[in-house]
């Protein structure tokens, strides 16, 4: 051991902590590290005559008088502290609110479990949930077809409501799977045509797993609720968004005709740019383009809440919608009625009523 | 530490007595201290005097197991001595070159030890002072300085080492070595 490996472990020894034997032995032979400790017990004694050196100061009044206490940082001290009624009467009471509540939520549980309103979600690896379908447990009926990236290719799928068995729910499920490459059909039925229709049974409040021939897995989530949710998804508001237009389910009135009744039929411009339209076609009448912004051949149309009212050619059209069109500060759409246009597709399939939404220069150039 | 634990026990019970006592009994000592870190008498009360009051208004975070009650208002202490210098370093046009002066005022009336102790670095007078002259053990220095013992053990060589030479530089080798 030499010197500078030892001089730590002089400032320590003359602090009075233990050192190793091996360091004790070095400084009994050491002048060096002997005159360090003679040092720094100078230079201690020094300091410490020099801190006494000044004449005492007067103690000055302390501040710490003029002081509030703090509120107390403790909370169980705190409540204790606030707590002004007896802590019998607190305990009974929280205890009512416990069973209230408990009661309450029972409640509200069988409201929904009883409800008429089944709500699937579709839900894929990697997507999250690609479709949300909504339809009344009776009777028998299609509820909603849809299709959906599902990397590297694309699915296809419907559901179908088929019977109800208590909290259990029979559905029915056609899937079809396209890899990258493959030129969809022009419809999801069409698509889905020869495709078997699979019976599940599943509890609403457990996922069901659906497997999808080379692609891997579906899982569908069910829900009863005893409302009909807006669209275009079960947890949507009926308030549109900021640049939201929206038509739901339209009924749409010439003079004193009927020329479209399309029960939860949805198409908004949901968080998009002004440039979208929606398209609401009506066979033999051809179809009415509507948008938020002013675009060539349109005519101004009245906003009021979830009617659209305008005037062409002498004819007085009312668009009554299943909710708001757009926010408050919109009171005009643009509507544009081209009664010659038809859908190209294939046969009868194309010439239905639709409403969609669509980008507006696409809509006008076709 | 009994001693500590109980008279604590009256400061969180609002005891204006006890901590009249505990403000008596300190408040000169934490002032000098305070002193070596803010070099500035008015500064170091102004200090001492926040610290005390800080305890008084919210008395919490003392650990008898873990160190001194002087040993916990000597970390109050200097955490409000470096706030000091904190709020010092934001509005230096307020603060003039008073400090200065007053810190030069002050070393020429110290000892040739207190000239070299003030060419310390603040963080080496600090330990210093509260080993040398508070006689706070390592465990407390750990704690007060929120620092592990062992840095503490290096931390003071490295300061006796960096006194010493000072010292040795103003010409006392000689008489160290008489």
């Amino acid at each position: 051991m030499n010197c500078a490996e030892a001089a730590e472990c002089v400032s320590a020894l003359f602090d009075g902590e233990a050192i190793s034997r091996e360091v004790a032995a070095h400084l009994a032979d050491c002048h060096e590290c002997r005159v360090r400790l003679n040092e720094y017990a100078e230079m201690g004694a020094e300091l410490r005559d020099m801190a006494s050196a000044p004449a005492p100061q007067a103690i000055p009044e302390g501040r710490w008088r003029l002081a509030e206490p703090a509120a107390a940082n403790n909370w169980l001290r705190k409540w204790r502290g606030t707590m002004r009624i007896p802590r019998f009467a607190f305990a009974l009471m929280l205890g009512v609110i416990f069973v209230l509540s408990g009661g309450l939520a029972l409640v509200k549980a069988r409201s929904v479990a009883r409800g008429p309103v089944l709500v699937l979600r579709a839900r894929i690896s990697g997507r999250g949930v690609v479709a949300s379908c909504t339809g009344r447990v009776t009777p028998e009926q299609d509820m909603c077809s849809f299709g959906a990236l599902a990397p590297p290719g694309s699915l296809t799928a419907s559901l179908r409501f088929i019977s109800r068995d208590g909290d259990r729910v029979q559905i029915g499920i056609r899937t079809k799977y396209e890899p990258p490459g493959k030129t969809p059909a022009t419809g999801y039925d069409e698509e889905l045509r020869d495709v078997p229709l699979e019976r599940f049974w599943m509890d609403p409040d457990k996922p069901l797993s659906v497997p999808i021939a080379g692609f891997g897995t579906m899982e569908i989530y069910g829900e009863f609720r005893d409302h009909e949710p807006p669209p275009p998804d079960p947890d949507a508001t009926l308030d549109p968004g900021p640049d939201e237009l929206r038509i739901w389910s339209p009924f749409l009135i010439r003079d004193n005709r009927i020329l479209a009744d399309m029960s939860f039929a949805y198409a908004g411009t949901r968080v998009q740019p002004l440039d979208l339209a929606i398209v609401l076609y009506v066979p033999k009448q051809g179809r009415f383009v509507f948008s938020l912004k002013p675009f060539d051949g349109a005519i101004e149309a009245d906003i009021q809440a979830n009617r659209i009212q305008f005037a062409e050619n002498g004819h007085s059209y009312l668009l009554i919608t299943g909710g708001p069109v757009a926010r408050t500060g919109y009171a005009h759409v643009w509507v544009l009625h081209q009664p010659e246009w038809r859908p190209v597709g294939p046969g009868d399939l194309a010439d239905h009523l639709f409403v969609s939404q669509a980008k507006l220069p696409d809509v006008l150039s076709n | 530490m009994a001693d500590d634990h109980e008279l604590w026990e009256r400061i969180c019970s609002r005891d204006a007595n006890a901590f009249e006592a505990f403000y008596r009994g300190n408040a000169a000592r934490l002032c000098a201290y305070l002193r070596q870190i803010v070099g500035n008498t008015q500064a170091a009360e102004d200090v001492m005097q926040e610290t005390f009051t800080q305890i008084w208004r919210s008395p919490n975070g003392f650990r008898p197991e873990l160190g001194s009650l002087r040993g916990y208002l000597f970390g109050i202490g200097r955490k409000r001595a470096a706030e000091w210098w904190r709020k010092r370093a934001r509005a230096p046009e307020e603060q003039g070159d008073k400090g200065v002066e007053e810190s030069a005022e002050g070393t020429a009336s110290f000892s040739t030890i207190g000239d070299a102790f003030a060419r310390l670095a603040e963080e080496q007078r600090s330990l210093l002072w509260l080993r040398e002259i508070e006689g706070q053990s390592y465990a407390e220095l750990a704690e007060i300085l929120q620092i592990p013992v062992g840095t503490v053990k290096s931390r003071l060589f490295a300061a006796r080492e960096e006194l010493r030479r000072i010292w040795h530089s103003s010409g006392n080798v000689a008489r160290s070595k008489k």
